[in-house]
């Protein structure tokens, strides 16, 4: 009698502690899907500061620039993490051609590149987890052009220049062209008197043309471009005629 | 006679300890039940909706031009129907940010709250905290 009395209090209290440990379960997974989502919130906006660290160093901000915002944004990730501790750690890229993370090379090639390159660690001290979890990012904006010209009257030529813009090594939109042209060392911007047309693909693709009296043989032009992330990236090119 | 005295005992106890089970249990059935997938449910989405609309760095956009009818229609289109909503912007010191109301009228009986960091991506970053509280109609 008393082994059976025993017994089913026994099991009245197992069953309880059965129950409530189903309820630690389920708040278990609730917090692991937090968890998830942060990590994700963080990545994303890591990706947001180093483009708009890019954008601002490329419009002629500091290099430090990346440095100093990651900084910030590591010390305010750790501060909003509700379940435990989270430590951002990053380093920037310093092999060249990069130098504090940044790659600026707007050459005279046709090819004009503004990168920035980071190697993120990202740890966090939960309730039994310890994630570390390691992500890279890399952002360019790539600028390819290729410009022609022919000798149209006396030292009149029309020049045509079409150039790629690409974000990651993907096409991308522009958010405002501008194209110069050298004429007796100084750099000038086509106009409508110029005959200026500007064919956008939609395609990360443009096309310019226009028609200038330049006597030298050696037609010149740049282009300087923003890509819709306002990230400044422009390169010179010597055009070849046809 | 000592045998029958002890198992008068147990049987009291056992008694005791079955009214204590039995009321337990009687006030675990109205407790009003608590459904931990709907919470999960509501924050998934919550969390969901705005990484989506910082996917592109939208988000931080919309807060740094403080527009924030845009965040609340779009989020009006990201979040499941029936599900009420309400939106608190803070800035890196915590202080709100947003001076009118983001949202369609928060109502129900659970509430779940979701905050995510977020950061504009612009040439000068700005960290904001968005608090987004969610909550199931009817």
């Amino acid at each position: 009698m008393l082994l059976v009395g025993v017994l089913i209090i026994a099991l009245l209290l197992l069953s309880t502690e059965v129950y409530v440990y189903d309820l630690g379960k389920v708040i278990d997974e609730a917090n692991r899907n937090s968890f998830g989502d942060f990590v994700l919130a963080v990545r994303l906006g890591s990706s947001h500061v180093v483009v708009g660290s890019l954008a601002n160093v490329s419009q002629g901000g500091l290099n430090q620039t990346l440095g100093t915002n990651l900084e910030e944004w590591s010390a305010f990730v750790g501060r909003q993490y509700q379940f435990g501790k989270c430590i951002l750690n990053f380093t920037l890229r310093e092999t060249s051609p990069y130098a504090s993370g940044i790659w600026m090379s707007w050459g005279t090639n046709g090819t004009g590149v503004s990168g920035a390159y980071g190697n993120f660690t990202l740890k966090l001290l939960d309730r039994g987890v310890d994630v570390n979890l390691e992500y890279v990012i890399n952002v360019t904006a790539t600028l390819l052009v290729e410009s022609t010209y022919r000798q149209v009257q006396d030292n009149n030529k029309q020049v045509n220049v079409t150039c790629n813009l690409l974000n990651e090594g993907t096409p991308a939109l522009a958010k405002n062209i501008t194209l110069y042209y050298n004429n007796s060392s100084s750099w000038i911007v086509p106009g409508p008197q110029n005959n200026y047309s500007l064919v956008d693909y939609g395609d990360g693709t443009y096309f310019m043309s226009f028609v200038a009296e330049i006597p030298s043989e050696n037609v010149e032009v740049s282009l300087h471009v923003c890509d819709r992330r306002e990230i400044y990236v422009q390169t010179n090119v010597t055009s070849t005629q046809i | 006679m000592f045998n029958k005295k002890g198992q008068v005992r147990m049987l009291e106890a056992f008694l005791a300890v079955l009214v204590i089970f039995s009321a337990s249990i009687i006030s675990i059935k109205f407790y009003p039940p608590t459904n931990f997938d709907d919470e999960k449910m509501l924050s998934a989405s919550g969390m969901q909706a705005l990484i989506e609309l910082d996917s592109n760095g939208t988000l931080g956009r919309f807060i740094d031009e403080r527009n924030w009818p845009a965040i609340r229609e779009n989020l009006k289109i990201l979040l499941p129907v029936g599900v009420s909503y309400n939106v608190t912007i803070y800035d890196d010191a915590m202080h709100q940010i947003n001076d009118s109301t983001i949202g369609n009228g928060l109502k129900g009986q659970k509430i779940v709250s979701v905050e995510y960091p977020c950061v504009s991506q612009s040439s000068e970053c700005h960290f904001y905290v968005v608090r987004l509280q969610l909550a199931l109609v009817g």
